[in-house]
């Protein structure tokens, strides 16, 4: 049976399936496209430059429209500004 | 040779099965990353030829912790450590609405998939261990690797250069760097 928690304060439930932590999911099935709130946008650099000198015409013709949709939502309108250094992946018993 | 490395190109023809590393994700929304364009070449390139994308909690372990790091670094102009979160957790509510998005956004790519739990945990550990020690990698890209052999995926996306001198004679794995 499956059983969902912390569904109050957070959208993104999670699903339990007893005795299998890891479970398989197929996540592609129903893509939509996602907005970033304005309370996000502090966060989000606009720097497009980059985004638009890609050249994404192959992609655009190859994708169905929604994929296509959902990946430039991916790469680029709202990314974020990360640094090299942040980078690095803390294990659980790093302390500096 | 078991392992394969093959550079991006657009030309590349992809097996049906990839692992996708961390930094693919993090570069793919990172327009300030030096490797941004080729990351998102790649992605682009695997969404079209309706390769199968496989993640772990590994991976996404990995991007939350990169994630907060470079946002709270944002908003305070400090770092983020195991140690800070764990004596104010709650710093954690102030980019709740931002994991969102982005998880929702990862988890929505076409054609990507969570591995799935390992039957045998105890065999799965011990031929972790054997990479870890014979390939001589660290143990957080033993398990990825170990994950990877395990689902019997053929393929790892990543710009990692730990992953450039492996040897795995008993496996066919190509790897794809950008």
């Amino acid at each position: 049976m499956d059983s969902t928690f912390y569904n109050n304060n957070l959208k993104l439930a999670n699903t339990f399936i007893p005795g299998a932590l890891i479970a398989t999911a197929v996540v592609g099935a129903q893509i939509t496209e996602i907005q970033s709130t304005k309370q996000d946008s502090v966060f989000f650099i606009e720097q497009s430059s980059r985004y638009d000198a890609l050249n994404l015409d192959a992609f655009q013709s190859t994708m169905t429209p929604l994929e296509f949709t959902v990946f430039k939502d991916f790469i680029g309108e709202d990314s974020l500004e990360i640094h090299i250094d942040d980078f690095e992946v803390f294990y659980p018993d790093d302390e500096e | 040779m078991p392992i394969g490395t093959v550079s991006y190109s657009e030309d590349t023809h992809y097996v049906n099965s990839v692992y996708v590393d961390s930094n693919l994700i993090i570069n793919c929304r990172n327009r300030k990353a030096d490797k941004y364009n080729e990351a998102v070449m790649l992605l682009g390139s695997l969404i079209c030829q309706n390769i199968n994308l496989y993640i772990s909690n590994l991976v996404i372990d990995e991007v939350w912790w990169i994630l907060l790091r470079a946002w709270y670094k944002q908003r305070t102009g400090r770092e983020l450590n195991q140690k800070i979160l764990k004596q104010n957790p709650s710093i954690v509510q102030y980019y709740s609405s931002l994991l969102e998005v982005v998880t929702t956004k990862i988890l929505r790519l076409p054609n990507i998939y969570i591995v799935e739990n390992i039957q045998n945990g105890k065999d799965f550990i011990h031929d972790v261990l054997s990479i870890f020690v014979v390939e001589q990698l660290g143990p957080r890209v033993s398990f990825h690797l170990g994950l990877t052999i395990a689902h019997n995926i053929q393929g790892f996306a990543t710009c990692d250069e730990d992953f450039d001198n492996l040897n795995l004679p008993n496996y066919n794995l190509t790897v794809y760097k950008y």
